[in-house]
């Protein structure tokens, strides 16, 4: 008995020892960030480290928000994430619709074909990517870096969608059908506000990846006054730069909406991706 | 009477409004600046735009940021979508790409041929490419040594007696790593860069200059790096890494923002960078006026080496398509910009460099540059090549590969070759 | 895959109106895909067996076709090959050990420890901070001589290595990238893994018990069969994920040192963005579709051959 308690002690040691090391990892560079930013530039160059801000300066952030850059890539940021949400959503709805409720045989096929286009590296498409907004007349537009952004996350949204609409009993539809409800109402009408965490999902998930989108932008934006943060951040504050305050500063700043939103929509979140992932 | 003065008074001020505006008809230049993304510079460019349109009404520039790594983009884009672009900012690694693209045309073809000939001569060599000269600089820098004065001298040095040998510099290396070991207050002795980014390669490619060698054949070919003076040169240099990395004088894979914060911070003696380094290390400590001071490479490094470096300038470039009045605004602007008055601020708080036209020759330069401004025209002249990044930065890797993985000499430099053939014979 | 639809048993005239209906629905996703994702890809690939430079992109002349120059020049340098390996490389390491720390911290979270539903919640910070900024943090923290890694170098070693820069020596560079990876991607694996755990019915596991099996018998023999489709769908979108990764090479190492981390996405970027030769950029992507391609499909049939 004894030696039992004293494995599940152990046992348990180890568990808890496990926590505060992973957790560890996980989340005190977000810590060091924060700190970091915290620091004149001549606590953060020494040899031996601080682990608080001895005296804490917002010198970092009141540059930021005098600059007035920041406050523009991050205000394109917020617009350009918003609208790839709303994009995705619609797009993601009537797809996602299709395929769940209408079964041809190109849609395996459709299937495959957004999988794996789902696959394709940024890189490789970047060039002629380019070259097709210029015939449309949209390089140097927030649409036109929306839509090639949203072009990728369409293969995960409209599966993780179809997953939603799966969860919807289909005799509503056929209620709504013997009543002599056309197509297009039933679905606005009786199944959109049904799978309205399904939209949160999606859109939150889209909202997300978006923010996080360096490669398109970098390629397609051009004009400073619309840059978006990831480019911003990484053109004014990484080049020759090596103000480390200030580049904390600035990540900690887009780091946190992020971390908000996440906590806010936690709920629907998990459940999309666990949806997307798990039945996708 | 009075009627008569007033209606010759109005016929001359019609005369001569029409006079200048038949000069002069109004234009707009699209301005292309990267280095609008810098705060300070940002404030500079635009007063001395403002001052430049207020003295010359009708002439309007029209600024544009744009940003280092994508300008190629930016202007194919912006030249399809009927944006033209006029007058470009930047750097002299950028001529290539934008002569291959059609981009520029030579300034001996706008710009006014008395002021053109004011330029100095071996800035003006640096700015070659396929046989024409297509860019004029604003100022330059070649390679200088900072120096942190307070920590030279406290370890008994004496700064009026720099060393101008390489000897000399390695006996000040030796005695300030044995006044500063085990301590935490110095973190390198004499800094040089290694990392493989392009600001590196062009600073390396320096050092090489200065131990007497040469990269590249005036046709824009790699030189024969196994052919004397260059196989000496190379190999010295190579040394001169090894013992600066091996020796923890220096550390290995460090990039120039790197050094410039930690001389900002008080934890270099020495490291050797682009004048303009100096904005980042104001940055870091504002204070670092006071123990900031310069000196010029030794001129004598190694068996044939006489210290002397690469050009590096900010340039004006101009764009193909111009109309006879855009060629008067960018003619005109230049000028502006290329004066005492203009220039002197810039020089010494923004922009640290060195004077590369005659008619700034009034200008006062940066104490801090004055010990380097012995070396300012120990320059070397290089050839342009579309492929100058690459084979500039393969050098850093060259270095990299001999100091830190145990590679031969031999086996280092083969490996170069190889790289910058690859890049060259494209 | 789906339940058989009933909407299909109607007649006709019905059924060609639902393809319609169906058709217009998907119409803007295809429209994107083809446009953004699927033109784009045939386009590169078609550049990569032509001579396509700066001229042609500025002058809108087409490549000229040139008997696969690119390729043997990529090739001849060894560019390629080392990229290869290096990629394959980096794709494995970090996938098997996000899968071994993300299983090991999903088994630990689902023993219900003090606190578990805020920790589950914490823990996805990491996940929402964007790539660029993860690497700019770890740039910090990896930083020679002021990061914080080196200063716990030097204190674990008491001193003897006091100027330890993960990202400056070639073999310990490629490890920094991986670092950061795992650190963005546990996260989302972790919650996905628990996820699938929870599913597992709870008396298979407790009959087991019962039954005398040990601890990691359990884990083998049950737990990790019922996982097996959330297992094979987390770990193929991490190999995914880590083929594709740039925007941390980019901010981390760009590459090197001495190309020790020029990863194939690296190397496209560099050969296409800083050198103006987009042939050569397209030849390494297409190389690098081909790979992924060829790597995931065997993943997966590994994954359902075994499943059945």
């Amino acid at each position: 008995m004894n030696r039992q308690k004293a494995a599940r002690l152990s046992g348990s040691i180890l568990k808890y020892a496990a926590i505060i090391l992973l957790f560890a990892f996980l989340l005190f560079p977000v810590y060091w960030m924060l700190a970091t930013s915290l620091k004149m530039n001549t606590e953060s160059s020494r040899m031996v480290p601080t682990l608080f801000p001895q005296a804490v300066s917002w010198e970092g952030y009141k540059t930021l928000f005098d600059d007035g850059k920041f406050l523009v890539y991050y205000w394109n940021n917020v617009v350009v994430s918003a609208l790839a949400a709303v994009i995705i959503c619609v797009i993601s709805v009537m797809a996602g619709y299709a395929l769940s409720r209408f079964h041809f045989r190109w849609n395996v096929l459709l299937l495959a074909t957004f999988s794996f286009s789902q696959m394709m590296p940024v890189i490789s498409r970047l060039i002629s990517l380019y070259t097709i907004l210029r015939r449309l007349g949209l390089t140097d537009t927030h649409l036109g870096l929306v839509l090639a952004v949203c072009a990728t996350q369409v293969p995960f949204c409209v599966s993780l969608m179809a997953s939603f609409f799966d969860g919807i009993p289909k005799d509503l539809e056929e209620a709504a059908w013997v009543d002599g409800c056309g197509r297009t109402r039933t679905l606005v009408r009786i199944i959109l506000p049904l799978i309205v965490p399904g939209l949160l999902a999606v859109s939150v998930y889209s909202f997300l990846m978006t923010w996080d989108d360096y490669l398109h932008a970098i390629t397609l934006v051009r004009s400073p006054s619309l840059w978006t943060l990831s480019q911003g951040l990484k053109l004014t504050y990484l080049g020759e730069v090596s103000d480390w305050q200030l580049i904390n500063a600035a990540s900690t700043l887009g780091a946190v909406p992020m971390i908000f939103v996440f906590f806010f929509f936690q709920k629907y979140m998990v459940r999309g991706l666990v949806a997307g992932a798990v039945k996708g | 009477m009075k009627k008569l003065l007033a209606v010759i008074l109005t016929l001359a001020l019609l005369l001569s409004a029409s006079s200048v505006l038949a000069e002069q008809e109004p234009a707009t230049v699209r301005f292309y600046n990267y280095a609008l993304s810098e705060t300070a510079k940002a404030a500079w460019w635009q007063e001395t735009i403002d001052s430049f349109t207020a003295a010359n009404p009708g002439m309007n520039i029209e600024c544009v940021t744009v940003d280092y790594n994508s300008m190629i983009a930016t202007f194919t884009n912006d030249l399809a979508s009927g944006l033209s672009v006029d007058m470009i900012y930047g750097e002299v690694s950028w001529i290539p790409a934008l002569v291959e693209g059609g981009f520029i045309q030579e300034p001996k073809d706008v710009l006014d041929p008395e002021f053109y000939a004011g330029y100095y001569e071996y800035v003006l060599d640096q700015m070659q490419y396929d046989g024409g000269v297509y860019a004029v600089p604003h100022y330059y820098t070649n390679s200088v040594i900072f120096v942190n004065k307070d920590l030279v001298e406290a370890a008994g040095l004496d700064l009026a007696a720099f060393p101008e040998t390489l000897d000399g510099l390695k006996s000040w290396i030796e005695q300030l790593a044995a006044f500063y070991q085990g301590g935490d207050k110095v973190s390198t002795i004499f800094g040089l860069t290694t990392a493989e980014v392009p600001a590196t390669g062009s600073n390396i490619n320096a050092i090489f200059n200065a131990f007497g060698g040469q990269l590249l054949t005036d046709e824009g070919k790699l030189a024969d790096l196994k052919a004397e003076p260059n196989a000496t040169a190379m190999a010295e240099m190579l040394d001169f890494y090894k013992y600066l990395i091996g020796n923890g004088y220096t550390q290995e894979n460090l990039k120039l923002k790197d050094y410039r914060a930690a001389f900002g911070a008080g934890n270099v003696c020495m490291y050797v960078d682009s004048s303009w380094g100096y904005a980042q290390i104001g940055e870091v400590d504002p204070a670092a006026k006071d123990f900031t001071v310069t000196a010029p490479l030794p001129t004598q490094m190694g068996t044939n080496g006489k210290g002397e470096s690469l050009v590096e300038s900010h340039c004006f470039l101009i764009g193909a398509d111009l109309s006879e009045a855009q060629k008067q605004v960018v003619n005109l602007f230049i000028q502006h910009c290329t004066t005492s008055e203009v220039m002197e601020g810039y020089l010494n708080n923004i922009g640290l460099a060195f004077i590369a036209h005659k008619n700034m020759e009034d200008c006062k330069i940066s104490p801090i540059l004055e010990g380097a401004a012995r070396g300012v025209s120990q320059v070397k002249r290089q050839t342009q090549i579309g492929a100058m990044v690459s084979v500039q930065k393969q050098l850093a890797t060259m270095v990299l590969e001999y100091t830190m993985n145990g590679v031969s000499v031999e086996e280092a430099v083969n490996n170069y070759i190889t790289q910058a053939e690859y890049y060259i014979d494209q | 895959m789906r339940n058989a639809p009933s909407l299909r048993r109607a007649g006709s005239p019905r059924r060609r109106k639902d393809l319609l209906f169906c058709l217009v629905l998907l119409l803007p996703a295809i429209l994107l895909c083809t446009a953004f994702i699927l033109i784009p890809i045939v386009d590169s690939v078609a550049m990569s067996f032509t001579g396509y430079k700066l001229a042609n992109l500025t002058k809108g002349t087409p490549g000229v076709w040139n008997d696969f120059g690119n390729y043997t020049r990529l090739w001849r340098a060894g560019k390629l090959q080392s990229a290869v390996w290096l990629t394959l490389g980096f794709v494995s390491i970090t996938v098997a050990l996000t899968f071994l720390l993300s299983m090991s911290l999903a088994l630990i979270l689902n023993t219900d420890p003090k606190g578990a539903r805020m920790l589950r919640s914490v823990m996805m910070i990491p996940w929402v901070i964007p790539t660029v900024i993860a690497g700019l943090l770890w740039s910090w923290i990896y930083a020679n001589p002021y990061g914080l890694l080196r200063y716990l170098v030097s204190v674990f070693t008491s001193g003897r290595v006091t100027d330890f820069g993960i990202l400056n020596g070639k073999s310990t560079a490629i490890w920094g990238v991986i670092i950061a990876a795992l650190w963005k991607q546990i996260p989302l694996m972790t919650l996905l893994l628990l996820a699938g755990m929870q599913n597992v019915p709870d008396d298979i596991l407790e009959a087991a018990q019962i039954d005398g099996a040990g601890y990691f018998t359990r884990l083998i023999h049950i737990l990790i069969p019922y996982m097996r489709s959330v297992i094979a769908v987390t770990v193929s979108m991490c190999i995914i994920e880590n083929f594709k990764q740039y925007p941390l090479f980019a901010t981390l190492t760009n590459g090197g040192p001495m190309g020790a981390t020029t990863t194939l996405a690296v190397l496209s970027y560099d050969e296409a963005f800083v050198n103006y030769n987009y042939g050569s950029g397209a030849a390494v992507t297409t190389v690098w579709l081909a790979i992924m391609a060829v790597v995931v499909l065997l993943f997966n049939l590994a994954f359902r051959r075994r499943q059945s």
